[in-house]
């Protein structure tokens, strides 16, 4: 019984919605006729009880828009912005078109912007690390003997950005992101018959600042961005492992771990890189998925204390002077705050201010 | 307007950052470094000389596996540590005991060379800069019966000839368990020989009154006339005023057939061993050693001797002592040797001591290096430790012309320590691995 009434409810609901909408497509259709037979006094009244409750968000669109004709043709500027800012409001990435719209109302659109001031957008995704020797420095005497190789680890990161968006297509974003990086090196010493694997974690928080360029329509928008960034690096541990291929006799292997040693005061904490960007976003509703492909590109020496005693009697392990670059791939939404409003006129406020401007 | 803005912020921004490469950063390697020395198995440590060119020649000892002899290690590394050539040689137990250069540029390297338990020869070895060998002789004492010779040091003499310090021991004479030996070795023919006691040579080779005698390094005073010419040796020796003692101490004598010094540097009641001495620049000798007391805990002691005529404290001119005593010292099992070095550092400005700190609970052990003034005051507010969990070993401290230390030893590596490596430090004049 419960169920039944349930049903009968939520069928009355939609009913109720979809015959309401129909009224309103019809007091709508009956608008335009009113306008296209030159009847432009009365359609305020007539859209007005669907404006107030009933019209879809589509719907109104089309309703400003008529009015925003109405008061243009019958000389009432005022409530023609007002009208274009109600259909900026049902639909801010509303763009007037000369070819289909009405060229008056194209140039009054010209007055008006939705651009949102602050973009925020949150982000998470994974990340690679690729270490930028500067200055080889290990303890092995026998160079030659020695080989080294830097190889990749799997990160992950998790922060937001906001975009101050100076118009349409440009912005300056600032952003704040938590970072797990990691990466390793192999030491394979021939002389000594051993191999060495250092595994460095890494705990960042980065503060990019860019400028970013992108396409403003669209259901796909690309983008590019390139800026700085100021890197904080919070933690740094290394796991060592040692493989010594000869002991306890020829032929035979024997592997030395060691739990993560903390490292952090060895590694500079306030580091810096180049950021550059692009991704796309894509459009669900009013708001975007992005997918974002970053690379950060290390400018400077990380390593403070080249020797730390534990690992470098227990490892032979002297840290080498690098930089850190990385690649990372993240995936964003962005719900744009969107403000519908007059443009400013440029150069009157400065005038103002000035006392420069003539009454 | 605001975006041409905000580029050329960022782009000032970005130059300002700058990127550090190498040839924006200076590599650290040429302020301080640490080098491991050695292949598999395990190499110990025993004596460094910096080359005038600021590279190194490092000696030591390479036991690749428990089953194996013991051979010599001899490497040549550049100013960064970084071995241009490195050789093992030896086909027997061999132990490296000291190496110098000599004036035409040859190197001269004394080894223990045990062909068995109770067969202990000296092993005179010539190399050239390139560490190839040239010859070699074996040297041995002249004793009967047949007595194991060891060395300590090796100095080379004004003749173009070298002079070999150690000990001898008498496993049949319980008076003379040990003495003194200095073995002469002159090159004739263009090879190396050895003089003997008889005529010609009639070169005296061991000295020593007590039960306990022994020369850890030899001092050539050069005179005018060449017979005169005096040979200091400093060791250690349990004698007292020529008769048998109870204790052992420093010891210094001479050598030339006529002259006959003899004094020791008394300290009653603690064992002292003697195991480096060098000349100070500014005249006179510093001496180098450990020292027991009843309590087992070790000194390292540091003596000068103000005078090049040797006798201690003579012309009422006290010498000066040093002694760093610490229960962080501790007291090594009684199969370690226990060590110290010193060198005479640059501008006379004091003197580097390098020893060892010995944990006895764990056996574990640690380098400890000590700036002293000229007057043997220490000049830095404490030691500086070298070291990780094993047991790690001095062998040699140097001071470079720009101020860095160098410092040799024999450190224990590995996250559980098993395998000993020869390790170079290169420190800066504060004995710190920094800048």
């Amino acid at each position: 019984m419960t169920r039944i009434l349930l049903l009968f409810f939520l069928f009355a609901f939609i009913s109720n919605s979809v015959l309401g909408q129909t009224d309103c497509e019809n007091t709508l259709n009956h608008a335009t006729t009113e306008f296209e037979a030159g009847r432009f006094y009365g359609i305020p009244a007539i859209l007005k009880p669907c404006i107030d409750n009933g019209f879809s968000n589509e719907q109104k669109v089309r309703a400003y828009l008529l009015l925003t004709q109405t008061y243009l043709l019958i000389d009432d500027p005022i409530s023609a912005e007002n009208s274009y800012l109600q259909l900026l409001e049902a639909d801010p990435e509303y763009v007037a078109n000369p070819q289909r719209d009405p060229i008056d109302v194209y140039y009054l659109s010209k007055k008006f912007t939705t651009v949102p001031i602050f973009t925020p957008s949150f982000q998470g995704g994974i990340n690679t690390s690729f270490v930028r020797t500067i200055h080889s420095l290990n303890t092995s005497s026998s160079l030659s003997q020695l080989k080294i190789n830097n190889g990749l680890k799997a990160g992950f990161q998790l922060g937001g950005t906001v975009d101050w968006n100076i118009n349409n297509r440009w912005s300056i974003g600032l952003g704040l992101m938590y970072a797990h990086k990691s990466f390793k090196s192999v030491q394979d010493d021939f002389n000594e018959g051993t191999r060495r694997e250092f595994i460095e974690k890494q705990d960042w928080l980065d503060i990019p600042l860019y400028i970013k360029y992108g396409v403003d329509s669209g259901r796909i928008r690309p983008f590019v961005y390139a800026g700085i960034a100021a890197n904080l690096l919070l933690g740094s541990k290394i796991s060592p492992e040692e493989i010594d291929l000869n002991s306890p006799s020829s032929g035979t292997q024997q592997v030395s771990q060691s739990p993560d040693h903390i490292i952090t005061g060895s590694r500079h904490f306030l580091n810096r890189s180049l950021v550059f960007g692009g991704g796309f976003k894509y459009k669900v509703g009013k708001n975007f998925f992005t997918f974002d492909l970053r690379y950060m590109a290390g400018l400077n020496n990380l390593t403070s204390n080249v020797y730390d005693n534990k690992l470098m009697t227990g490892f032979e392990y002297s840290s080498d002077y690098f930089r850190l670059d990385n690649l990372s791939f993240s995936i964003g939404y962005i719900k744009p705050l969107y403000k519908p409003r007059k443009k400013k006129q440029a150069g009157v406020s400065l005038l103002n201010k000035l006392g420069l401007k003539k009454k | 307007m605001k975006i041409k803005h905000s580029l050329i912020v960022i782009f000032i921004a970005a130059l300002m950052f700058g990127c550090e490469t190498s040839s924006t950063l200076k590599s650290p390697a040429k302020d301080y470094f640490v080098k491991y020395y050695g292949g598999d198995g395990n190499q110990f440590a025993t004596d460094l000389i910096v080359g005038d060119d600021g590279t190194f020649y490092i000696l030591g000892n390479s036991r690749r596996s428990p089953g194996e002899v013991q051979r010599v290690f001899l490497v040549h590394a550049d100013a960064q540590g970084n071995v241009i050539k490195q050789i093992t040689y030896g086909n027997v137990e061999m132990e490296a005991r000291d190496f110098q250069w000599s004036k035409d540029k040859t190197m001269l390297v004394v080894v223990a060379n045990k062909n068995n338990s109770t067969d202990t020869d000296i092993l005179l070895s010539r190399f050239d800069p390139s560490l190839n060998i040239i010859d070699s002789l074996l040297l041995q004492a002249e004793l009967a019966p047949t007595k194991n010779v060891y060395a300590n040091a090796l100095t080379v003499l004004s003749d173009g000839g070298y002079l070999v310090a150690g000990y001898t021991d008498y496993v049949t004479d319980p008076t003379h368990q040990f003495d003194a030996l200095h073995l002469r070795v002159k090159i004739k023919n263009g090879s190396l020989y050895q003089m003997v006691s008889g005529l010609p040579d009639a070169w005296k080779e061991t000295s020593g009154s007590g039960t306990f005698n022994s020369a850890a390094r030899v001092f050539e005073l050069v005179t005018l006339t060449p017979a005169d010419t005096l040979y200091y040796v400093m060791g250690t020796t349990n004698a007292t005023n020529n008769q048998t003692g109870t204790d052992t101490n420093f010891w210094t004598f001479g050598i030339n057939g006529s002259n006959s010094d003899n004094t020791e540097f008394e300290s009653p009641s603690t064992n002292e061993t003697l195991t480096n001495a060098v000349k100070i620049s500014l005249g006179g000798y510093l001496m180098t050693g450990v020292s027991v007391g009843t309590n087992l805990n070790m000194s390292a002691v540091v003596k000068t001797l103000k005078n090049d005529k040797l006798s201690f404290g003579q012309n009422n001119v006290p010498d000066v002592n040093y002694t760093y005593q610490s229960t962080s010292l501790g007291k090594p099992a009684s199969t370690r040797a226990q060590f110290a070095t010193a060198c005479d550092a640059n501008s006379s400005s004091g003197f580097f001591l390098l020893s060892n700190t010995y944990n006895t609970a764990s056996g574990a052990s640690d380098m400890f290096l000590m700036k002293l003034d000229l007057l043997l005051q220490e000049a830095w507010l404490s030691p500086v430790n070298i070291g990780g969990d094993g047991e790690d070993t001095a062998a040699a401290v140097a001071e470079l012309p720009d101020g860095h230390i160098m410092v040799l030893g024999t450190m224990n590596i590995g996250d559980k320590p098993e395998q000993f490596k020869i390790a170079l430090l290169k420190l800066n004049g504060m004995g710190k691995l920094a800048e």
